[in-house]
């Protein structure tokens, strides 16, 4: 009788539908990486279901592709140095936002917000219509550098910092930095010692998205890359153009399995599910 | 350990004046409470001697020395907040040691201090814990030893006791109260809790709106409260207005004759602590002002009794919860009273009741 009771509460239509949902909304969500990963293993060149057999002949044939492996390498590069330079340069601005109180504040904040809001392929025109203008003007190739691209990657990076660090800041109680002051730290130490350690999880955080969002651009890298330097999402779109074996599934597949190794170490030292 | 002088202190932010005019000398080894309702100035005087604000006006000396242009970290006082501001991303010992290593403590030495420290608090056998692991006030402990490790010339604390439940309020208070005693701790505690003052200082200084209202010590200001502020602050008081009118003779406005020994030209109002009237059927003593009894409440110690005197003025009386008394308990509102009290218990005023 007990046991009957405690069944029918928990077949509540409510909680049923809840339930329902959320697996709904994991299946949605989780779908199309299931699928990039089954589909790298399809034996047939042209997808169609089921498969004739599996093989691991495309992961071989990705990794002979040389374009895949220079695209990889230099997606990695831009992305490292993009990560390092935007998480210094957001640190500092959320600094200024939350510590400063200056006329003009808020619409610094959205303006350093603005790159979410825009989407990838105008931010990227826009980027590269002003480079062209800028050459002209300092008389120096700017599109197609490394340089130029790694710029544009900061900019993308930089609202994540910005967004990440000056929540982790505002909650912050302003006393601990006080009480390091009044101990006998000057302002840089209290700074470096205290309040930076207490930011950790959030600039961590903020790397790793970084990262992940300079690694897998495509759509401002387009119209900035030059001759010899392509990017791995570049690598794979021109690949697509003549191809549509299951090729790139393997690249991708590769792809989520090192993004997600490097957030699970992340999360091993960070728990990122506290700070985003 | 050193004195503290406050020299003519003004802070104003923006035309807001937030203290004005504080001086006060502070000897060496002497507890000072500043006290007084939130948004007095309190806490913006205490954090202009540790350094965090900086005086319009005025001079702070800690010692001999001039410290009004010396930046926080250079003033070498010892703050305790309320909020205990325990760097979280450290153990209780690096806690304490961050202060020595601050002042180039070499590390032999260190040990030693910070184990000195945490003995004095009791807190030792957790210097390895992280703050989050101990309880308010645990971690409120050793904010304290961080702060008297090193052997700061003034110890600050700023609401130590407002974050912690009754029972720890009164077991921390205790503790610095011995710690501050044994050291012989120049220390400013600020508050907003009158027992919490009462209790603890050698002398406090009530604040209202910027401005000290009086200084002196625990029983000076309760007895002989110096304006009516700091006589309804600290504590309670029934108030009369009205005149002198002879030699030891004051004439309220509703026509009452008391006797107040104190009386003079000046005095507009008179005051009397609830605690020091007695309520009976009969007029008796010096002074007897009719009444009738509007409402009662037991809080344990003692009943505290609501009563209407002439023209609806609302006094009040406490009658202590002791054997004597028990059975004079049969309190029926609407009774018609006596409320009397002594000459010599009255407080005089120069200025008139607002209320």
């Amino acid at each position: 009788m007990i046991a009957r009771t405690s069944f029918v509460k928990r077949l509540n239509p409510i909680k049923l539908f809840l339930h329902f949902f959320v697996v709904l909304v994991y299946a949605v969500m989780l779908c199309p990486l299931v699928f990039v990963i089954w589909l790298s293993f399809f034996k047939d060149a042209i997808l169609f279901f089921p498969p004739s057999g599996y093989t691991l002949h495309w992961y071989q044939n990705a990794w002979e592709n040389q374009a895949f492996i220079n695209g990889f390498i230099f997606s990695m590069q831009v992305a490292l140095v993009s990560a390092v330079v935007g998480v210094c340069l957001g640190v500092m601005a959320a600094l200024g936002i939350i510590r400063y109180k200056f006329q003009g504040n808020k619409l610094v904040n959205t303006l350093l917000l603005s790159p979410l809001l825009m989407p990838g392929i105008v931010t990227g025109i826009a980027i590269y219509l002003f480079y062209l203008r800028t050459e002209n003007f300092l008389d120096r190739d700017i599109v197609g550098t490394i340089t130029g691209l790694v710029l544009a990657h900061i900019c993308l990076t930089i609202p994540w910092t910005v967004r990440l660090v000056s929540a982790s800041m505002q909650g912050l109680d302003p006393s601990i930095e006080e009480a390091a002051r009044n101990l006998g730290a000057k302002g840089s130490v209290a700074f470096f010692r205290i309040t930076l350690p207490m930011l950790r999880p959030a600039i961590v955080a903020a790397a790793l998205f970084s990262f992940i969002v300079s690694f897998e651009n495509l759509e401002v890298s387009l119209s900035l890359v030059g001759p010899g330097n392509t990017t791995l999402p570049i690598a794979i779109m021109q690949y697509l153009e003549f191809n549509l074996d299951p090729t790139i599934a393997a690249v991708s597949t590769v792809q989520i399995l090192l993004l997600g190794v490097i957030m699970l170490v992340t999360d091993r030292f960070v728990k990122l599910s506290q700070v985003v | 350990m050193a004195s503290v002088s406050l020299i003519q202190l003004k802070k104003k932010f923006g035309s807001a004046l937030a203290v004005s005019d504080f001086s006060l000398e502070i000897a060496d080894g002497e507890l000072v409470a500043f006290l007084g309702p939130s948004g007095c100035g309190k806490t913006t005087t205490l954090r202009m001697i540790a350094g965090f604000i900086d005086p319009t006006a005025g001079r702070i000396l800690i010692g001999e020395d001039d410290v009004t242009a010396l930046p926080v970290h250079k003033r070498n006082t010892g703050m305790v907040f309320q909020r205990y501001a325990l760097f979280p991303h450290m153990t209780v010992a690096h806690n304490v040691s961050f202060g020595l290593e601050m002042r180039k403590t070499p590390a032999s030495e260190r040990a030693h201090r910070i184990s000195l420290a945490l003995d004095m608090v009791r807190m030792t056998e957790f210097k390895d814990r992280y703050p989050r692991q101990l309880s308010g006030g645990q971690q409120q402990r050793v904010a304290i030893a961080r702060a008297l490790a090193v052997e700061p010339k003034v110890f600050l604390l700023d609401e130590p006791l407002s974050n912690l439940d009754a029972k720890l309020r009164l077991e921390v208070r205790e503790e610095i109260r011995a710690l501050q005693q044994r050291l012989g701790l120049t220390t400013i505690f600020v508050t907003h809790d009158q027992e919490e003052a009462l209790a603890i200082s050698d002398r406090m200084a009530i604040m209202h709106d910027g401005k000290v209202q009086q200084v002196g010590t625990p029983e000076d200001l309760y007895e002989k409260p110096a304006n009516l502020f700091v006589a309804d602050f600290l504590g309670k008081m029934n108030f009369f207005s009205g005149q002198q009118s002879g030699e030891g003779q004051f004439r309220t406005q509703e026509g009452l004759k008391l006797k107040v020994a104190a009386v003079a030209a000046d005095t507009v109002t008179i005051g009397v602590r609830p605690e020091r009237v007695e309520l009976s059927g009969e007029p008796s003593s010096d002074n007897s002002v009719p009444v009738t009894l509007k409402s009662f409440s037991f809080l344990g110690t003692h009943i505290d009794v609501v009563l209407t005197g002439a023209g609806q003025q609302r006094l009040s009386c406490q009658i202590a919860n002791t054997a004597a008394d028990r059975g004079n308990r049969a309190l029926q509102t609407g009774t018609s009273l006596f409320m009397n009290f002594k000459a010599t218990d009255c407080v005089v005023f120069n200025e008139r009741d607002g209320q």
